[in-house]
């Protein structure tokens, strides 16, 4: 769509989906301008941005007064309205519907419990609630047994999640699972086949990856320090 | 571009991961390939044979073009796609003529190194001779200290040829990775292991590092004693 104006992206880069949104506008050129929404300062909760986005998440995307929030819903929007290759988010039904396949299961699956450990381990304990750790043993178990459907499931003998090539995915997938690294941890630790797929997309992001990333090794490097 | 390319593979062989570095430099990830088991001979299937008349891995399609040798096809595709990715060759002459040459010069580094690490492979056993596993490994020695002797000159961080990544890394580093994984004494080659450890996670090597490697960090001790 020539003559466009750049889009907005509201992000905060310690939020796994604000990351994948990043990275994805970047590595694809597509222009945009970045507002950052501090989390921490509860800047998500001001009514200005809750004008934006009454659910008061992040990331939020502003095309030229298109606005719209969920970044599974942003990133294939993106993909579909700019002109980016077509293994993000192929046109062919069949390879689409197994991205779709993905991002469906993501948000309660992969999501939803690397998400807890990184609160568990990281946040409450910033909030002054320790670690509970009932909730965070089962928060590892259930981040286990998503590992184990990702890698026999999803990734199978394919060299990305969706097939030969990254797709949404991948991306969405490798955010959420480099969370836990702020305190250290890698999740992926003892599965050599998963490191394998993480190193191929990282390969893939180049240096969109490790930029948008950054503010997850500085944690990293504070919260190792302190032990 | 990459859905229209083919590469036959076996895991752990230098000559297949030269291939897939390049292709990961230059940004051609979505590649179609088959792994095959080098235990089990299936480099010599037929599906190969089609292609490479030397069954010989990697066997490499592109569309219609088949690029067998994998110095040929790693040239193929930055000749192919130079302004996309990594410039694997650079512009200027001084330095393309020291890449070329320490690209091909890795082929006496491989070479010795096989005549070593895998001479009970390559030899059948009647004809095995214990003063020549020792020709061999003297061989090798001197290789590696020529080679070392080049990163020496060239001072710290570098690069085979130069201060940049360039195809000479390609092409060696998964010659150069056997030397650490074989526990090959450091003191036979210190600026190459540095050399190693430099490279060993750049982002193109670790997207291709040998899935058994990861499994199995440390290999057999055929290098022990060099």
């Amino acid at each position: 769509m020539a003559g466009r104006q750049a889009v907005k992206a509201y992000l905060d880069l310690l939020s796994q989906p604000c990351r994948a949104l990043l990275i994805f506008l970047k590595h694809n050129r597509i222009p945009h301008t970045v507002e950052l929404v501090a989390l921490r300062k509860g800047q998500h909760k001001t009514p200005e941005f809750s004008k934006l986005n009454p659910m008061q998440k992040v990331p939020v995307l502003d095309d030229n007064g298109f606005v719209l929030t969920e970044s599974d819903a942003i990133l294939k929007y993106l993909a579909t309205t700019y002109n980016v290759p077509d293994h993000w988010y192929p046109k062919l039904p069949e390879k689409r519907a197994r991205v779709d396949e993905y991002t469906a299961w993501h948000h309660v699956n992969t999501r939803m419990h690397a998400s807890t450990v990184f609160l568990q381990e990281v946040i409450f304990p910033r909030m002054g609630q320790p670690t509970n750790p009932v909730k965070f043993k089962k928060a590892l178990t259930d981040l286990d047994g998503t590992l184990d459907m990702l890698e026999n499931m999803f990734l199978k003998r394919q060299a990305f999640l969706c097939g030969h090539d990254i797709s949404l995915a991948d991306l969405l997938a490798v955010c959420e699972l480099m969370q836990p690294m702020c305190s250290g941890r890698d999740v992926l630790k003892d599965r050599p086949k998963l490191q394998s797929w993480r190193s191929r997309v990282q390969s893939a992001l180049s240096d969109s990856f490790d930029e948008a990333h950054s503010v997850v090794y500085q944690i990293r490097q504070k919260f190792t320090a302190k032990l | 571009m990459a859905q229209s390319m083919m590469l036959y593979w076996c895991s752990g062989s230098p000559p297949c991961w030269r291939v897939m570095i390049a292709l990961e430099e230059k940004m051609l990830q979505g590649y179609k390939h088959k792994h095959l088991s080098f235990e089990k001979n299936e480099h010599k299937c037929e599906e190969v044979k089609a292609l490479n008349p030397r069954a010989q891995v990697p066997t490499f399609k592109h569309g219609d073009i088949v690029v067998n040798e994998s110095f040929a096809a790693c040239l193929y595709l930055e000749s192919a796609f130079k302004s996309q990715g990594t410039r694997l060759i650079p512009d200027d002459l001084a330095e393309q003529a020291l890449v070329y040459q320490r690209m091909l010069e890795t082929n006496n580094l491989q070479q010795k190194m096989y005549d070593v690490a895998f001479y009970d492979y390559y030899v059948p056993e009647g004809e095995r001779h214990e003063s020549a596993l020792k020709r061999n490994k003297e061989s090798l020695v001197a290789e590696l200290k020529l080679w070392d002797g080049y990163l020496e000159k060239m001072g710290k961080a570098s690069y085979l040829a130069g201060k940049n990544f360039t195809m000479a890394d390609v092409v060696c580093f998964p010659v150069i990775a056997y030397f650490p994984r074989l526990h090959c004494p450091r003191e036979r080659c210190p600026r190459l292991m540095e050399y190693y450890e430099m490279l060993k996670d750049r982002p193109s090597i670790k997207a291709s590092w040998p899935l058994e490697w990861l499994e199995k960090p440390e290999g057999q001790d055929t290098l022990k004693n060099l």
